[in-house]
């Protein structure tokens, strides 16, 4: 089977692809955890789902505000 | 060729299989910060997609870029950002907050908040499943069909602006806002182009009347 055309391209495209939703990822999960709330310890799904805790409002709110 | 295809099979089952294994586990809120990323990349891919069809019908880039090159990265971008949209979608199955099934990101109208800009998400993602399934069938469906089926590529991408303007979370944020004045901006302008090219060959097509004293009255009926 020969190869495409524009491979390079297409490999160039993907990679860059790849890159962005990984950093968009990680700047979105970070953006989530509010500071100093202990939630980077990976309480976070645990506050949202209502655990007692402070972490809980911020997270919620930051994550609900979707609709706004 | 037969092995890539089994390769390719094997992994998508392989894949679902991972994804019922993996549902009941607690990523946090990796997914649906995954499901942003991949949602605003989709959307992105998909206005670079559109803007490079645009420029082979408008015969905008020839002379910039070459036809096989932009026909070739239409076609790998409609790919990728199919690819991307069904990250967005599976990533939203592990979310725990929004307590989206299998069911409602593939049915409209199946999910409570925001109905209308969700179900205009998970239209404009079908239309684009079926006008980029539609590359590999053009040659059996003929052209004049392929032709009319791609015009629902205008309405995969009204439907993922909307979704993203009314549905998404990160409208205000000023790079996804201005991302999609240019991508509107980008696409409108295109558009506009392509229907008066259109509108030009047409009235150059059209057989002239001819220079007789009766031609007014009846160009004028």
């Amino acid at each position: 089977m020969a190869a495409p055309r524009y491979q390079s391209a297409r490999f160039a495209i993907a990679g860059v692809l790849a890159a962005s939703v990984i950093a968009g990822t990680v700047y979105f999960a970070e953006a989530a955890i509010p500071p100093g709330t202990g939630a980077a310890e990976g309480s976070t799904s645990a506050t949202i789902q209502g655990t007692p805790g402070q972490a809980a409002p911020q997270a919620t709110t930051a994550r609900r505000s979707r609709s706004s | 060729m037969a092995s890539s295809r089994t390769a390719l099979v094997l992994f998508f089952f392989a894949s679902m299989l991972g994804a019922v294994a993996l549902r009941g586990a607690d990523f946090g809120t990796v997914p649906w910060a995954l499901s942003r990323a991949s949602g605003l990349a989709a959307f992105a891919v998909l206005t670079a997609s559109m803007v490079m069809g645009l420029l082979i019908s408008t015969k905008a880039g020839d002379g910039i870029l070459s036809r096989p090159f932009v026909f070739d990265m239409h076609q790998f971008l409609s790919v990728a950002s199919l690819a991307l949209i069904a990250v967005h979608v599976g990533s939203l199955l592990f979310d725990r907050l929004f307590g989206f099934t299998s069911l409602s990101v593939l049915v409209p109208f199946l999910y409570p908040h925001e109905p209308l800009a969700m179900s205009a998400g998970i239209i404009a993602a079908w239309l684009t499943a079926i006008t980029t399934a539609s590359f590999w069938v053009r040659s059996r469906i003929g052209q004049k069909r392929w032709r009319t089926l791609h015009y629902l590529t205008f309405l995969a991408y009204l439907g993922g602006l909307g979704h993203g303007i009314f549905a998404g979370s990160d409208t205000e944020l000023p790079f996804v806002y201005w991302g999609y004045v240019f991508s509107a901006a980008a696409v409108t302008a295109l558009t506009a182009l392509r229907i008066t090219g259109y509108r030009q060959a047409q009235v150059r097509k059209a057989p002239r009347p001819s220079p007789t004293p009766g031609g007014m009255e009846r160009g004028a009926a």
